[in-house]
């Protein structure tokens, strides 16, 4: 079988780093093959991908040693026009940065358009490409109002109208709820054998890719650790060594349990997995939350549109939150959870309804957006956190932040010239440095590691039960919701459809369904007491 | 933020990619070339009906009337301090001269008439550009932008070029009502109502825009190219649609823009002495009196 990658003691040095963000000795992938690439945050998964697309050195500056040939040719020599006329594609993870026609079904036909096929060609692989991320009834639509979901379901459509032999595909669901997730990995997975398409994937949310029937044991997986390839091999050994959960790799739950209970995980298939595990000994408790009856912010019969004649984006909104509580909203892509958000913010006006707090809302309320670039102002990421509303600077607590978010050595950075993940924490620290009484995070866990994820978890906690404040997080993650969140609230529609414990809500199949979740593996296995 | 992004239904929309950008680079042509006040009032007029061939929704004029506030603050603002020209006539004393360090260094420093004058009339050279290009952002699908530029002959990479500025220009609007309401929360007193509590903040408020957007915008160009843009001649032609209204409004900017500038060369090279035709007298006249 010929090799479509081959990598030879490659390094990779960004202007101004001390050390290769990527230290990739050997790697050879064949053609048609599936491969995971799995590895920390700033591990050198997006620099890997960037280096094989020719990305890097045409869009970003990197000093790059050893030899690279993808498809025949040198991403060096011939940038990202060569590789795409060889063969080779990327998706990226930001879906509205990567959009630009009116219509879904004008964007998609863009690629087979440059490769001057005919119209009839051009209409017949536009219809198959979006038949194969489920959006064929939606090509007429245009492409503003498509959900987050949609959005990311078209770009990924459009690379593969062009039929290509090598797709890299760069966190390509971390936008997605959980179903349209399960949808879109479905379709890459099956890439290999339906369009005879190569695939190098990059992604965090292991759980959607367990569930969707991508993690087999057998599947190919190099597993990246502080730039270097420290596993390349199937994944059910790099599972029972540990090798993932090592590196920092956020592996499903179901897996840790069963490790835990049996030494290893003896079969990936997951109902199997999960009738092992049923009727077994609980492995979880509830979030361990001090609740108080104490309410903080009180939402009654929320009515709220953006401009005078758009639609209602949320319809009769009402819920509280108490002192100490984190409480989490879920629900599809544009079901509301960012404008509830903003309306609690102050940013948007609501039609009709109220909001009462117990607490300043011009002092006590931080609200850190999806998109962490826009809430960097300073300079360096130390002037970050003397910017809030109280104008305190609590040394102590900062230091506590930078410590426990893996911030040291980036305070002298500029804040834009770190990594999503990096900027993101950066955010929450800056916005918890306030001290708020309401923190609101919009998809905090996007691009996180697990390490990250627990880091952000445990401060979050402690934080809400020192100071006795709460928490709201718009999130698609089910199992950072069960594991650590005292309520949901699940929009659909700009509709509160239920609201309690995630241990209740998250096994409920007609709400799952509704708000485009999945039920949790642990829920289903019955390990969650 | 849809609701800023969204292409509406308008008559604007109807008239071609290329009709458009040549109306907004005929309108900035002549808002750069133009001297007198009064015309270049009428310059912002006809800015001001493309704008409303727009059929801007309240938001949206909400929105540009913000930055319109910012574009003449800012420019009369610096003016007024900085004007450097002479004469220039001292209204209101900022600084005395005797005030020690920062008056003795700067001589004092004044609001200056002329500056002020001055500035005012970049600020409606500002507005006549920003309205019509607002207008044409709006009412384009940015693939458009590429099809007709290239259908034109224009290089793939100048129309790249044109239609990732015109795709952001509604982001980038989204993106600073996003970055000030934050900046709010974080305690910044800024107000869309204060233009000064604005230019307070501007650094802060410019640094997430513009990383914001340079980074989409090499998302973008990723995007483009990985989808065969630019790599070979063969892409599927479309036929370019010129409506009688396209012709009309090309002919008319160009006619328009092609005699005034002329005209203001002409008058140019008449009174730095290089060429004078007598025949020409009304043409200097005009010149002089409405150019």
């Amino acid at each position: 079988m010929n090799s479509v990658v081959v990598l030879r003691k490659v390094e990779v040095k960004y202007p101004g780093e001390v050390k290769p963000s990527l230290k990739a000795g050997e790697l050879t992938i064949d053609d048609g093959e599936f491969v995971l690439l799995l590895g920390a945050s700033g591990s050198g998964k997006s620099t890997l991908l960037k280096l094989l697309c020719g990305v890097i050195p045409c869009y970003q500056k990197a000093e790059v040693k050893g030899e690279v040939e993808v498809l025949g040719g040198d991403p060096q020599r011939e940038g990202l026009s060569g590789m795409v006329s060889r063969g080779a594609a990327i998706v990226l993870q930001n879906p509205d940065a990567q959009l630009f026609s009116a219509t879904v079904e004008s964007e998609v036909g863009f690629g087979p358009e440059n490769l001057g096929l005919s119209r009839g060609e051009v209409e017949k692989r536009v219809k198959w490409a979006l038949g194969v991320v489920g959006m064929t009834d939606l090509k007429r639509k245009d492409t503003v109002s498509l959900s987050g979901g949609q959005k990311q379901r078209t770009v990924i459509a459009s690379v593969l109208a062009l039929k290509p032999r090598l797709l890299l595909l760069d966190e390509p669901v971390s936008q997605l709820d959980p179903q349209g997730s399960l949808s879109v990995m479905a379709c890459i997975g099956q890439l290999p054998e339906k369009a005879g398409c190569g695939v190098i994937l990059a992604e965090h949310r292991l759980h959607d890719l367990y569930a969707a029937g991508i993690l087999r044991e057998d599947v190919r997986t190099v597993v990246l650790d502080d730039g270097r390839i420290v596993f390349d091999g199937e994944l059910g050994k790099a599972v029972n060594k540990g090798i993932l959960e090592a590196c920092g790799v956020r592996e499903p739950g179901i897996f840790k349990v069963t490790r835990k209970l049996y030494g290893s995980v003896p079969t990936f298939k997951r109902e199997e997995l999960i009738k092992t595990l049923a009727g077994g000994e609980s492995s979880y408790s509830s979030s361990a939350q001090s609740l108080q009856d104490h309410v903080l912010v009180k939402v009654n019969d929320l009515w709220a549109r953006y401009g005078r004649r758009g639609a209602f984006v949320l319809k009769r909104v009402s819920f509280e939150i108490r002192k100490g509580e984190m409480a989490a909203l879920m629900g599809p892509n544009a079901s509301g959870k960012t404008t509830l958000m903003r309306v609690l913010s102050g940013l948007l006006k609501p039609v009709k309804g109220s909001v009462i707090f117990d607490l300043n809302p011009r002092r006590d309320i931080a609200y850190v957006p999806q998109n962490p670039d826009l809430y960097l102002v300073s300079d360096s990421v130390a002037e970050e956190f003397r910017l809030n509303p109280r104008g305190s600077f609590d040394e102590k607590f900062v230091n506590f932040l930078i410590g426990e978010l893996g911030l040291e050595g980036l305070l002298g950075k500029h804040p834009h010239a770190l990594s999503r993940g990096q900027r993101f924490r950066v955010a929450v620290a800056a916005a918890l440095a306030g001290k708020p009484k309401l923190i609101m995070l919009d998809e905090p866990t996007t691009g996180q590691d697990e390490r990250n994820i627990d880091a952000l978890a445990r401060i979050l906690e402690s934080y809400l039960a020192e100071r006795e404040a709460c928490a709201l997080m718009s999130t698609h993650d089910v199992e950072f919701v069960l594991h650590n969140c005292s309520r949901v609230i699940v929009l659909k529609d700009g509709e509160i459809i239920a609201s309690g414990p995630p241990r209740k809500i998250l096994r409920n199949e007609n709400i799952i369904e509704k708000a485009c979740l999945r039920v949790p593996d642990e829920v289903l296995a019955g390990i969650w007491s | 933020m849809i609701e800023l992004t969204r292409l509406e239904e308008s008559p604007l929309r109807r008239l071609n990619p290329v009709s458009k950008l040549v109306l907004v680079v005929s309108i900035a042509v002549l808002a750069i070339t133009i001297d007198n006040v009064d015309t270049l009032k009428l310059v912002c007029l006809a800015s001001l009906l493309v704008y409303s061939l727009a059929k801007p929704s309240l938001a949206r004029i909400k929105l540009t009337a913000f930055l319109l506030a910012l574009t003449v603050w800012g420019t009369v603002f610096s003016q007024a301090l900085f004007y450097s020209g002479y004469p220039r006539t001292p209204i209101v004393e900022l600084v005395s001269p005797e005030t020690p360090i920062i008056g003795w260094i700067t001589g004092g420093i004044y609001v200056y008439l002329e500056g002020v004058e001055y500035g005012l009339k970049q600020s409606i050279r500002l507005i006549a550009s920003l309205l019509a290009g607002l207008a044409v952002a709006w009412t384009t699908d940015p693939k458009d932008f590429l099809i007709y530029l290239s259908g034109v002959g224009i290089s793939k990479s100048l129309a790249l070029s044109t239609m990732i500025s015109f795709r952001f220009i509604p982001i980038f609007a989204s993106d600073a009502s996003s970055t000030l309401a934050v900046l709010k929360l974080r305690g910044a007193g800024i107000s869309k109502d204060k233009p000064a509590s604005v230019l307070r903040y501007a650094r802060k408020f410019l640094t997430p825009l513009y990383a914001a957007l340079v980074r989409r915008a090499r998302t973008l160009s990723v995007a483009i190219e990985s989808r065969g843009y630019g790599q070979s001649k063969r892409r599927v032609k479309y036929e370019l649609k010129f409506t009688r209204l396209d012709y009309a409004v090309i002919i008319t900017a160009l006619t328009v823009t092609l005699l005034i500038v002329s005209i203001k060369i002409l008058f140019y090279a008449y009174t730095v002495g290089a060429y004078y035709n007598p025949e020409l007298v009304y043409v200097y006249a005009f010149a002089r009196k409405y150019l």
